[in-house]
């Protein structure tokens, strides 16, 4: 169990970051949907064995490397390559994953993949590599919908007892006279509760600072939240989602500068 | 520029093997998607015209559509609604080849905003908004330029008169006063009769064309007639006392043989011309097979609807499988169906054609024009032969071949594509797709949208692209449970729509008509329902979500005590009569004097409504079209079994797992504890809704 971590600052979403791919399967999957914030519009490639490129156009810090939204007829393995000046990303000089196959990384059920270095690296490329790791394959193709890469922040006392995950039913229910329940069958998604309640003044001037401007200045982020770094299976312990409603962050001991924060993550499908 | 929009509820890329192939459906299709269609709004009862009209929204709560608000229309463009599934772990979506369409609409309008792309639909409907009568006297006519059928200028931007059915007591257009020439209808025409103050004329002699009859016009006596039949025209012998009458039949005869025509001449679909065709060859429906039972004394000839005047098209003709005098050409728009065959344009008229007959030995395709052999040859063509024509209006050539693997014209360096090898048209002008077909037993049909894969490079199909779909079968199915000869007529002052026409003539039989969710025009008689359907639905597991009693139409609460229908339309109504009608056949000029005849049910009938609903009122008669007295009164006992015996109910129900699986007219079975339908009951579906939000479908039902 490790504590709790937040990664916002996404630099495959920078304006300067392009983003490449082995090949896409139409005009209308391109390699850019990755940066797409909705994870349902997905890049496709009609092959099992591909993979995508980021060119950050500078150095920065990496430690957390996801995908979501990736999906495909077998069960892929990865690999996850930073490198500093090798534009193919092949180098993986800064850092190199070697094969990623299943748990924790993977989990199809949630269609994530989610790698977490020990500690930041610095690095200008980021390259994932997708291989088949099944077969026969039939139908090949890959898809991915949203990438994420930079760096987390672990807060420094976990978050309290008392957390919730929920699994929102987007189903509707019709009943009959009859009394059957009739169920108009609707994707759902997840939406985690927590509170901590001994926030750092350097986590509130850093990192949760920083998502607030974000927010208030642009109106939205979406982030990734890491419910336990150190999981198992990090697909089911983390949601890819943006902070539902009004963040709060107030000040409950007068003697000590600790804060509580309280906020709910929702899926971003 | 056409920028297709591909959005879904539940976003994903189609499969590598679908069409399109992986193409990113946007997940903002909000699941708002309501088709609502309904026959409740009958002249008496139910009937008249079920239109689609339906909404959908796309999210935009992003700006994904923001680009769509300006400088881009949906109007006209093709909605496709289709309902797919999601795999059983939820994971991924079927096929898109496996989705099944529920909807095929037309934009109308749309609406961008700051949380939504609203698009407005419809069916097709608005293809029927144009006048049944499409072609106008230009009114420049004259014998010396050879165009005397399109009228002096009296007549000059009027309407060609229509004849459908049997026709009774019309007004022609005087197209021709100095030469008393008139017309009936713009379509091959059968005359029972022409009448001077209701006395008949008599029949002097059918002419190939107007200008011939015009120019044998001395042999035409006083008190007789002549006539272009093909044409619809006739001309007096000598000038008219009364006002000039005719009786007349259109090439069709029941309202569901009139309304397939009007069907496939408003969707534009290409089709062999059912207004030029000897009666004696029968045209399949749809029009695309014309066939024979009898060796026709003048071989007769079939032609396109549609000519050109330049440009490349193909047309294909399969030949039936019984041997019998067929051959394949073209032909100009003089050319009659009769008279001649096509080749053989020998009778002096403005009829010009070349063919290609099966003759010789060995048997070869021999090329005709004007009766003799051009020295052209291509292949031999036989029973089942499969034939492609190409033509290259602008460079007056053609081509043909008999089989994938065959030469054009029997010439392995020919092509259409290269215009090398071509057959010579011989005569200029427009050009339409011509053939002929005569013997017991013998067919020909003619494919006017041949496999564009076939087609040589540069040409095009003959046919345009139809703006809508028909139903053909239905048209069929009206046929046969209303098989009565009706009587329609339009004249030169009418501005009739095809919409009209078909409410007109479908409130005449109690029928309805709309478009199917999926834009296929089709058309039907309301009866009620029969005692068997696929379709059960109760409120215990059978998907009754909910059931209510519903009020029937105001026309039939309370039911009318007499039902009433006209037959016999007369199309002029006669003030002036010949003094031999008025004192020799009376009750005749009785007729002449009165716009209909009217069927009724009977006093004792309507005695027995009365005691039922004491305030059941007498209403108008039906604008029905029927020609025979039998026909309309045995439809006025049928609307009075059907609504005015109390036999039938209203309900108005919810179902679930019903969506777009329904159309207007379905019997379906239900069954409830309440409301009398313990035993289950059957019932004929009056309108539809079905809701994408809710996935219900709300059903008003009859029976």
């Amino acid at each position: 169990m490790s504590n709790a971590a937040l990664a916002s600052n996404n630099l495959i979403d920078r304006t300067a970051t392009i983003v490449s791919a082995l090949g896409v399967a139409s005009a209308s999957t391109p390699a850019s949907l990755l940066q797409n914030p909705h994870v349902g519009k997905r890049w496709r490639h009609n092959a099992s064995t591909t993979w995508v490129l980021a060119d950050l156009g500078a150095l920065f810090s990496i430690d957390t490397v996801m995908l979501a939204g990736v999906a495909g007829p077998n069960t892929p393995a990865f690999q996850v390559r930073l490198s500093t000046a090798d534009s193919t990303g092949a180098a993986g000089d800064a850092h190199n994953s070697g094969l990623l196959t299943g748990l924790p990384y993977f989990d199809g059920d949630y269609e994530k993949f989610i790698y977490l270095l020990s500690s930041p690296v610095s690095a200008r490329y980021v390259r994932v590599d997708f291989t088949d790791a099944s077969s026969p394959a039939t139908g090949l193709y890959t898809e991915a919908g949203r990438w994420f890469a930079g760096v987390r922040n672990q807060f420094t006392t976990n978050f309290q007892a008392g957390w919730q995950n929920t699994v929102v039913r987007g189903s509707v229910d019709v009943i009959g006279v009859g009394g059957q329940t009739f169920v108009d069958l609707r994707r759902g998604h997840l939406a985690t509760q927590v509170t901590f309640n001994f926030v750092t003044e350097t986590e509130r001037t850093g990192f949760l600072d920083d998502i607030g401007v974000t927010i208030l200045n642009v109106g939205h982020l979406d982030m990734l939240w890491l419910k336990d770094p150190a999981s198992s299976n990090l697909a089911r312990d983390s949601v890819w989602g943006y902070i539902d409603g009004d963040p709060q962050l107030s000040q409950q001991f007068t003697f000590t500068t600790l804060y509580t924060l309280a906020f709910t993550i929702r899926q971003r499908l | 520029m056409t920028t297709p929009l591909y959005a879904a509820t539940v976003p994903f890329i189609s499969r590598n093997s679908d069409a399109p192939a992986n193409q990113q459906f946007s997940g903002t299709l909000e699941a708002t998607l309501r088709v609502d269609r309904s026959i409740t709004a009958g002249q008496l009862g139910f009937g008249g015209f079920t239109e689609s009209l339906s909404e959908l929204t796309l999210i935009n709560a992003d700006a994904e559509y923001d680009d769509l608000a300006v400088g881009f229309s949906i109007n006209g463009q093709a909605i496709v609604c289709s309902l797919g599934q999601l795999s059983s772990d939820g994971k991924t979506v079927d096929p898109y080849a496996q989705f099944v369409r529920v909807a095929l609409l037309t934009g109308e309008r749309m609406r961008v905003d700051r949380s939504r792309l609203t698009i407005e639909m419809r069916d097709p409907s608005m293809h029927m908004l144009v006048p049944v009568q499409d072609r106008v006297y230009p009114g420049n006519g004259s014998v010396q330029t050879g165009n005397i059928e399109d009228g002096t200028d009296n007549v000059a931007g009027k309407r060609r008169p229509r004849a459908e059915g049997t026709v009774f007591n019309a007004t022609g257009a005087l197209v021709v006063p100095e030469e008393l020439v008139y017309q009936i209808s713009d379509t091959y025409v059968t005359f029972g009769a022409v009448k001077d103050g209701g006395i008949p004329l008599v029949f002097q002699n059918d002419y190939e064309d107007v200008e011939t009859m015009i120019n044998n016009a001395f042999q035409v006596q006083p008190g007789s007639y002549a006539t272009v039949k093909e044409l619809g025209y006739f001309m007096l012998g000598g000038p008219n006392v009364f006002q000039v009458t005719c009786d007349v039949s259109g090439p069709r005869a029941t309202t569901g043989e009139v309304l397939e025509w009007a069907a496939i001449r408003a969707s534009n679909t290409e089709t062999l011309n059912a207004d030029r065709v000897v009666p004696d060859v029968t045209l399949s429906q749809g029009y695309t097979v014309a066939s024979t039972t009898i060796s026709v004394s003048i071989n007769p000839n079939v032609f396109s609807r549609t000519g050109y005047d330049s440009g490349k098209y193909c047309y294909r003709v399969v030949i039936g499988p019984v041997e019998g005098t067929y051959a394949f050409g073209l032909a100009n728009h003089g050319k009659r169906s009769g008279y001649s065959g096509i080749g053989m344009d020998t009778t002096g008229g403005h009829g010009n054609s070349i063919a290609v007959y099966r003759q010789g030995s060995p048997q070869a395709g021999f090329v005709t024009y004007q009766g003799s052999l051009t020295g052209e040859t291509g292949n031999a063509f036989f029973a089942n032969s499969d034939i492609l024509v190409a033509v290259d209006v602008g460079a007056r050539l053609f081509w043909y071949k008999t089989g994938t693997g065959a030469s054009w014209n029997a010439n392995p360096s020919a092509n259409p594509a290269t215009g090398v090898g071509g057959f010579n048209l011989q005569f200029p002008g427009t050009v339409y797709a011509a053939g002929l077909v005569n013997g017991a037993g013998t067919s020909v049909r003619f494919d006017f949208y041949p496999d564009t894969s076939t087609l040589p490079s540069g040409y095009s199909q003959w046919g345009a692209t139809p703006k809508f779909a028909i139903d053909t079968a239905t048209f069929d199915g009206l046929d046969n449970v209303q098989p009565a000869q009706i009587g329609y007529y339009l004249d030169e002052d009418q501005s009739t729509t095809f919409a009209d026409m078909f409410s007109l003539l479908t409130n005449g039989i109690g029928g309805w008509f709309g478009f199917s969710p999926l834009g296929r025009l089709q058309v039907y008689r309301f009866d009620a329902p029969v005692t068997s359907s696929l379709y059960d639905y109760d409120t215990h597991g059978g998907n009754i979500v909910d059931i209510q009693r519903a009020s029937l139409p105001s026309g039939l609460d309370p039911p009318p005590q007499r039902w009433r229908c006209k037959y016999q339309r007369n199309y002029t109504v006669m003030t002036e009569l010949a003094g031999q009608v008025t004192e020799v056949d009376p009750s005749f000029a009785e007729t002449l004097r009165h716009e209909s005849q009217v069927a009724s049910t009977s006093d004792a009938d309507a005695a027995i409504v009365i005691a039922i609903w004491p305030d059941a009122v007498d209403t108008d008669p039906i604008d029905s079209f029927f020609v025979s007295q039998a026909d309309a009164q045995t439809e006025v006992d049928r609307l009075l079994a059907l609504y005015s015996q109390g036999a039938y109910q209203a309900y108005s129900m919810t179902l679930a797992n019903a969506i777009f699986v329904h159309q207007i007219g379905d019997v379906i079975k239900v069954t409830d504890t309440r409301l009398g339908l313990s035993g289950g009951k059957y019932l004929r579906v009056v309108s539809l809704s079905d809701d994408v939000s809710s996935m219900t479908t709300t059903v008003v039902a009859f029976g």
